[in-house]
């Protein structure tokens, strides 16, 4: 079916930007997997989505920090296309039982306020991060408009601060729910060097911090 | 600092409440939770309760239909109106339950409790819980299907807000006959009410006695009558108004004045015109001619030597040479006498043509008219630019002008200074001209 084809293709680029997105925030995924092309998917989950093959809940990703490997990240595709405070607690559910603190959600198509204001509640020991299937139909980072962002570590912060004698509140800011600050999971505080090609210099770098 | 704190812990508590509704099931507990929530708090308690496939009313335990209707507007042919559906009504179980949720979203407060705090006035409210078995559900009458041609030509858009506050509505006693407004209402029959109808008005009336008391009286606006005037008041009155004439009299009248008239130029008469249907032929064969022209009528088309022998003979004659006359190159890049040249026997090659085929000319005497236009004093004024008719007529006059120049044309159409019947018929058919006007046009050609 036309539909099954389409969808199958809309979670094969989900997947595969999600991937991108984990991969670019550090955690460890397999070259082949960000390399796999749409026949390997289909043979490895499935081409009828309709027939729950695969079903949303077989994508589910869980990722390991490259610099530390107790850090680790979920990945999931609820089945609910809004989802509300119990899914989210379904999920807190499961992240507490395999103790890990991160996870992003695919949502499909929204979810209610509370259901967001839960997410906000648990911020501190739950890091929930949530993105719209459509927002991961393509990488913005890859967009040739979209400079090149670099996270910087907080030592790298403190030696930009004192290089050029700064409080961190005099760097321009960028915020957080800016759709490049979300791709790499920003948080309030941190700060991003954004390196973009000039006509006149060469390359201009600028520093941004999160607020 | 605190109000912050004050404020963030008062979001939790309406959060938790919105939580704990979510999977109630007793209807007391409900009570007990309401005046944390606001008419919006109230909403995502249904909102929530729906995505979990349960009943948008909390204590519920029904599930609302598993596919919600994607249809959203309802057609009535009958009545000619469009009803929009309502997309929380699909987030029921039935309409009961919408209609309670109604009931108690209306008693609720506006505000949230994070910005009115907790004050008395909400949390003393005394809520009341609908309950199923005193609550009065006011459906709306199943319609029947029917086709009605004559009617449905107008549809009336009703959206679904008004549907949803027929408690709200005031039944009008006067409008026993609803009439509409629209443009075209006259050509229509006035609609009548059907027994549907009453009986649906019936049980809204029924019902808002029944839940809201007796509706207000209706007042009815009478308009004061003006009053009269007494025969003496009406005199004094009459009175002031004369005086106030005479004072400002009739300005308008005054103001009025004529209309300007501007006679339109009197058209020439058709005698006139006749009279000077060839004078301009005349005016524009007068103003090509130049010497040359004149010269050549004069001595005949005979073949010239050409420029040689006219130098030649200058020179015999002891003619001096004139800077003026030498065909020197041009300083320009366009030769403008030759240029004019060519537009004009552009200009009239077809009616040319046209005559020399009627006339049955040979080609070989063509040139002639060449011969004739290289002498014309051109100008831009009298090179193009003519009516069909016009051009008839100069053609005619050329060819009156060339046989001129050529004795044995001259011979042949014009014998003793009269036009020949055969070039007289053709006239006639170009120009209208009658025969003895052409031989008037003839002479004062030959006259210039």
């Amino acid at each position: 079916m036309a539909d099954d084809e389409l969808e199958t293709y809309r979670l094969w680029r989900i997947r595969k930007t999600v991937l991108q997105m984990v991969h670019d925030r550090g955690y460890l995924v397999a070259q082949e997997e960000l390399d796999q092309p749409l026949e390997t998917f289909k043979e490895q989950y499935g081409d009828r989505p309709s027939e729950k093959r695969p079903a949303r809940s077989d994508l589910t990703i869980l990722v390991a920090h490259n610099d530390d490997p107790a850090d680790q990240m979920f990945v999931f595709f609820p089945e609910d296309t809004k989802i509300g405070i119990k899914t989210i607690k379904a999920i807190c559910q499961q992240m507490q039982e395999q103790n890990i603190s991160r996870a992003i959600i695919v949502v499909q198509t929204g979810m209610t306020p509370s259901a967001k204001q839960s997410i906000g509640d648990m911020a501190p020991k739950y890091m929930l991060e949530h993105f719209l299937e459509a927002e991961l139909m393509v990488n913005i980072t890859e967009h040739e408009l979209v400079p090149e962002h670099v996270v910087m570590t907080s030592e790298e912060k403190a030696e930009l601060l004192a290089r050029y004698k700064l409080k961190d509140s005099q760097l321009p800011r960028i915020q957080q729910c800016d759709p490049v600050a979300r791709y790499f999971g920003l948080r309030r505080g941190q700060v991003v060097k954004i390196i973009r090609p000039s006509e006149t210099a060469g390359r201009y770098i600028t520093y941004r911090l999160v607020v | 600092m605190e109000k912050a704190a004050e404020e963030a812990s008062f979001r939790r508590r309406v959060l938790t409440t919105i939580e704990y509704l979510i999977d109630i099931e007793n209807v007391e507990d409900l009570k007990a939770q309401l005046p944390n929530l606001h008419g919006i708090g109230w909403d995502e308690v249904i909102e929530e309760r729906f995505v979990n496939k349960q009943c948008g009313f909390p204590s519920c335990s029904r599930f609302p239909p598993k596919k919600p209707k994607i249809q959203q507007f309802q057609i009535d042919k009958k009545e000619g109106k469009i009803y929009e559906f309502c997309k929380q009504r699909g987030k029921f179980c039935g309409e009961k339950c919408y209609q309670k949720s109604i009931f108690i979203r209306n008693q609720l407060d506006e505000h949230p409790l994070w910005i009115t705090g907790e004050n008395e006035k909400r949390m003393g409210k005394e809520y009341e819980i609908p309950l199923d078995e005193t609550f009065v559900c006011t459906e709306a009458p199943e319609k029947e299907e029917e086709l009605d041609e004559e009617k449905g030509k107008s549809i009336e858009f009703v959206t679904d807000s008004i549907i949803a506050k027929v408690e709200k509505m005031k039944v009008a006693e006067e409008y026993e006959e609803p009439k509409e407004k629209d443009e075209d209402s006259e050509e229509k029959e006035s609609y009548k009410l059907t027994d549907d109808d009453r009986d649906f008005i019936k049980s809204i009336k029924e019902f808002r006695n029944s839940n809201f008391g007796a509706p207000p009286p209706q007042k009815r606006i009478e308009k004061t009558p003006a009053p009269k005037l007494s025969e003496k008041d009406q005199k004094k009155e009459e009175e002031i108004l004369e005086r106030l004439r005479e004072k400002y009299g009739n300005r308008n009248a005054k103001q009025k004045r004529p209309p300007i008239l501007i006679a339109a130029p009197e058209l020439p008469s058709k005698e006139e015109k006749k009279k000077t249907s060839f004078s301009w032929i005349l005016d524009l064969l007068r103003s090509w001619y130049s010497d040359e022209t004149r010269k050549l009528i004069r001595e005949g088309a005979r073949p010239t030597g050409g420029a040689a022998e006219q130098i030649l003979m200058d020179f015999l004659s002891g003619k001096k040479m004139d800077g003026a006359e030498l065909n020197l190159p041009n300083l320009d890049k366009y030769n403008v006498k030759e240029k004019r040249l060519n537009i004009f026997l552009h200009s009239i090659r077809h009616h040319w043509q046209d005559l020399e085929a009627r006339l049955h000319l040979t080609p070989t005497r063509r040139d002639l008219l060449n011969r004739l236009a290289t002498t014309f004093h051109l100008t831009s004024e009298n090179i193009t630019g003519w009516s069909k008719q016009e051009l008839n007529s100069i053609v005619i006059a050329l060819f009156i002008l060339i046989s001129l120049v050529d004795v044995e044309l001259g011979d042949e159409y014009f014998l003793k200074d009269r036009a020949s019947p055969e070039f007289c018929g053709i006239a006639r058919d170009l120009c209208g001209l009658e025969g003895d006007q052409l031989t008037g046009l003839y002479s004062a050609i030959k006259a210039i």
